[in-house]
């Protein structure tokens, strides 16, 4: 009742953890910090994610921006234009934006920060801008700026940079290598050519209200030479209005002639809407010498009670060594805070040490020990976090033997069925595919760390076959024939594997999967990780042999096949940011890398980009000219507090070819292993004592 | 609606509006508890105006926890609390000996006090409190139809960023019968009434 009460005080959307935006923090049509048309220099707090739909006219803009820095900011954002094509068909135009914070404000000096606009994207909005913004009352800031490309519209003159070099005076035109040349970054083109000047003004009228007022220079060209009406005026106006829940309505008047409307959402990631979630309290910790040791059913289901399956428990001595699988807690800190009460709370007395090991696929990963005595020492002291940490040990769980065994755990095996959703974004003819259906899931393990499993999937209902999308693609057509595995309404196998799992040494972890190993590739793959237990630094090789799965999902398969692989580098930059290299053979033949960076908070929010360059040529690639994309990933128990390991999230990428594609085996070793190693269970390690 | 469709972020999204919200009754039911014969507190969340009742689970030492039906805990000393569980921004734990010595004897003065939340990364973030603790004078506290004549102790609490004022009703023996304790930022005050 506490709980739910609490919780209920704080409507969800209201605890997202937004900051009431400031005064100044209005979000421009761009869906970054702006005016109405324009930017302006400031960024919004660390970390901050803007979700933001904006129309006016034949304009449709959803953009979703990162703070991906204090200074850097990311943006992804998917525009609608009626009619922009040049055959008359509607444009749905995906763009990239960065821009960078060069000065902060002070008070005698503007914020500048300095964007480029679709530097990677098709090119409607190509521009780059260098813009100041400066607060002249706590309620005033005025904004200034240059801009280039499509920003050099009105009052346009030629560029300063010119004094530098030639090359800035004239912009070379984006459109020059049609279709299949988009995508390439285009840094060929940035900040040359004319430039034009834009300013603008904001007024806070209260918390709420801010009114903002811009002179903009863009002419809105290419959208008039598709027939769109010319821009009556450079001013535009618009009157936002900030909800208490992180909400923004805005309305406008552009361009002498039109009204647009703005809707923007800005929450904190690191901000769930109940904090530490608001699941059932750990079992307090009872007095030593009231306890009767329990029997190792009755540990194994009070350990059950905490979504903790026990496989292994011996005793000797005074030291207890458990192995438990974690299927509840999403933060393994909080799984092992769990096991460590209930062992205090069922064992004899005389047990003064646990030895806490979680497995994974029956994979011991890490192995953490502590002393019973400084649980009780600690349970309510100020410092309890810091100090069970400093008192506890974590080491690698290489030994892989049965020793301790519960009976009657293997074989083991599950079936069970579920609903699914697969999305397919970005087609021209329309942008959000998907189907849908029912799915039946189920697994044999004959013995530990040996698993056979695979899912099937009954489409019932899908808008994907109805995609009329042709394959142009040179390459082998390894995954621009997507659509086609979606064209069958019979049941199909999304994957069937045997998988093997090993620890050959100390810090090295091992797997082999053979069978249909994802919905388009069948085959054998191998792959070992070198990962010690503490380090930020984990190393990888994969070798896999691939064939490709017939269409209609059933056993068969097609004649193409590749031997692929990647050496990986995995490395945990201690400030809330993942880099991940990849570099080997792709699924069409292709050779080169993948690079990733996240950025991970550790309540589990994830965003993050990647891109991948091979050996195919931007031509041969196609349209987008390389692979690239970005991904975020939340976890249900950050939206509703409640302990689960599931997650919702997205990768976005703008367009799938079949160059720098990667088979996408499951269980990959890095992804299943590092949320139980040392880093992951001293990040979040507040949440031992929840 | 192709325009609707375009609303890609809404996809991001769309999973999280259909979430269940339900919470598993995953602790002790307060009912059989009390049934048991297991001493109850009333509890009420000043900002919600709401209230209900907690059993007391686990005694260890000075530390009496308390459970609610949905399974958060409240952990109390000598009718002071020193760590919550399952509220949402918990208090993981505290020192509040010098607040407790001065509020049971009733004598009034200046203490620190310390307490650690749990904050939406996981991590324990430390606070120290400089705290006033004031006598008010005798009160009387209705307990149905008779009254316990109580004291009325305050202790004005800040840190550099947060501030809160605790009240503890003291009956004659020095026993606190009745009292409002703030929990944190999230969870807020609560108050709490022993049930004779």
């Amino acid at each position: 009742m506490i709980a739910r009460a609490i919780r209920k005080a704080g409507p969800v959307i209201a605890a997202l953890g937004v900051s009431a935006p400031a005064a100044a923090d209005t979000l421009s049509f761009y869906g970054t910090p702006g005016l109405v048309d324009m930017p302006n220099a400031y960024m919004l707090s660390d970390g901050e994610i803007a979700l933001t739909t904006a129309g006016f006219g034949d304009t449709l803009r959803n953009t979703l921006t990162f703070q991906i820095t204090p200074r850097l900011q990311g943006v992804f954002r998917y525009a609608f234009i009626k009619g922009f094509n040049t055959n008359g068909e509607d444009r749905y135009d995906r763009s990239f934006d960065l821009s960078y914070q060069i000065s902060r404000e002070t008070a005698h000096w503007p914020a500048i920060s300095v964007g480029l606009r679709d530097f990677g994207g098709t090119g409607v909005y190509s521009s780059e801008y260098l813009v100041a913004t400066k607060a002249i009352t706590p309620q005033v800031t005025v904004t200034g700026g240059l801009g280039w490309g499509r920003l050099a519209g009105r009052n346009a003159f030629s560029s300063p940079l010119g004094a530098i070099s030639d090359r800035f005076e004239t912009r070379p035109d984006a459109a020059e290598g049609g279709i299949s040349t988009t995508g390439q970054v285009d840094f060929g083109a940035w900040f040359r050519g004319d430039v034009a000047p834009f300013a603008g003004v904001s007024w806070a009228v209260n918390d709420k209200l801010t009114l903002v007022a811009e002179y903009s220079p863009d002419l809105y060209t290419k959208e008039q030479q598709r027939g769109a009406a010319p821009v009556a005026s450079p001013l535009n106006f618009g009157a936002q209005y900030a909800f208490d829940n992180g909400v923004t309505l805005g309305a406008y008047a552009l361009q002498g002639r039109d009204v647009g409307l703005s809707l923007s959402y800005v929450f904190d990631p690191a901000k769930p809407p109940v904090p530490g979630g608001s699941g059932s309290a750990p079992p307090a910790l009872v007095a030593r010498d009231s306890i009767e040791p329990a029997s190792t059913r009755n540990l194994s289901a009070a350990l059950s009670a905490q979504g903790l399956t026990l496989e292994n428990l011996e005793i000797t001595g005074k030291t207890a060594r458990i192995r438990v699988v974690s299927t509840r807690f999403l933060a393994s800190a909080q799984a092992l805070g769990r096991s460590a009460r209930v062992l205090a709370n069922r064992l004899d007395p005389s047990v003064e040490r646990f030895e806490i090991t979680f497995i994974t696929y029956g994979l011991p990963v890490s192995t953490v020990t502590l002393n019973r005595s400084d649980l009780e020492e600690l349970e309510f002291s100020p410092d309890n976090s810091w100090q069970m940490l400093s008192r506890s040990r974590i080491s690698d769980a290489a030994a892989t033997d049965r020793g301790g065994e519960l009976a009657n755990l293997y074989p083991a095996a599950d079936i069970g069925w579920g609903t699914y959703f697969t999305p397919s974004l970005f087609d021209p003819q329309n942008p959000l595919r998907f189907e849908t259906g029912i799915k039946l899931t189920g697994f044999y393990a004959p013995r530990p760390r040996m698993i056979i499993s695979g899912e099937v999937r009954q489409p019932i209902y899908s808008t994907i076959d109805e995609s009329t999308r042709q394959s142009d693609s040179v390459l082998p057509r390894v995954r621009s024939e997507a659509i086609q595995y979606f064209a069958s309404e019979r049941a199909k196998i999304t994957y069937l594997t045997g998988e093997y799992f090993a620890r050959p040494q100390e810090d090295v972890f091992a797997r082999v999967s053979v069978g249909y190993l994802e919905q388009m590739f069948g085959g054998v793959s191998a792959e070992v990780l070198w990962y010690p237990v503490n380090s930020r630094l984990a190393l990888g090789a994969e070798v896999n042999y691939a064939r490709q799965r017939d269409f209609d999902g059933g056993f068969g398969f097609q004649d193409y096949g590749v031997w692929t692989g990647h050496a990986s580098a995995y490395y945990d930059f201690s400030n809330g940011f993942y880099g991940q290299v990849d570099a080997g053979r792709y699924l069409a033949g292709d050779w080169g890398a993948t690079v990733s960076l996240d950025r991970a908070f550790n309540n589990g929010v994830r965003v993050g980009a990647f891109f991948t360059l091979t050996d195919v040529s931007f031509e041969e690639f196609g349209e987008g000219s390389f692979d690239k994309g970005i991904r975020v990933s939340i976890p249900i128990t950050w939206l509703n507090g409640q302990p689960s390991q599931r997650r919702v999230g997205q990768e976005i990428r703008p367009v799938q070819r079949d160059g720098g594609a990667r088979l996408a085996v499951r269980n990959r070793l890095y992804e299943t292993t590092s949320g139980l190693r040392g880093a992951e269970l001293a990040d979040s390690w507040g949440l031992f004592w929840r | 609606m192709r325009w609707a469709s375009v609303i890609i972020v809404g996809l991001l999204l769309a999973s999280c509006s259909a979430l269940p919200g339900v919470t598993p009754g995953a602790g002790p039911a307060v009912g059989n508890l009390a049934s048991q014969g297991k001493p109850v507190l009333q509890v009420g969340i000043l900002s919600k105006k709401t209230g209900t009742l907690v059993a007391l689970d686990t005694v260890r030492g000075p530390f009496e926890t308390w459970v609610s039906a949905d399974g958060a805990s409240i952990t109390m000393r000598d009718g002071m609390m020193v760590a919550t569980r399952g509220l949402g921004g918990d208090m993981l734990g505290s020192d509040i000996d010098e607040s407790r010595a001065a509020i049971t004897r009733r004598s009034p003065g200046r203490v620190t006090r310390f307490h650690t939340f749990l904050d939406g990364e996981n991590r324990a973030q430390r606070r120290a409190y400089i705290c006033d603790i004031a006598d008010r004078g005798p009160r009387d506290v209705p307990f149905g139809a008779v009254s316990v004549p109580a004291q009325l102790i305050a202790e004005d609490c800040a840190s550099q960023d947060q501030a809160f004022l605790n009240l503890y009703w003291l009956d004659q023996s020095g026993r606190i019968v009745q009292s409002r304790q703030w929990a944190g930022e999230f969870a807020g005050i609560l108050t709490f009434r022993i049930v004779p």
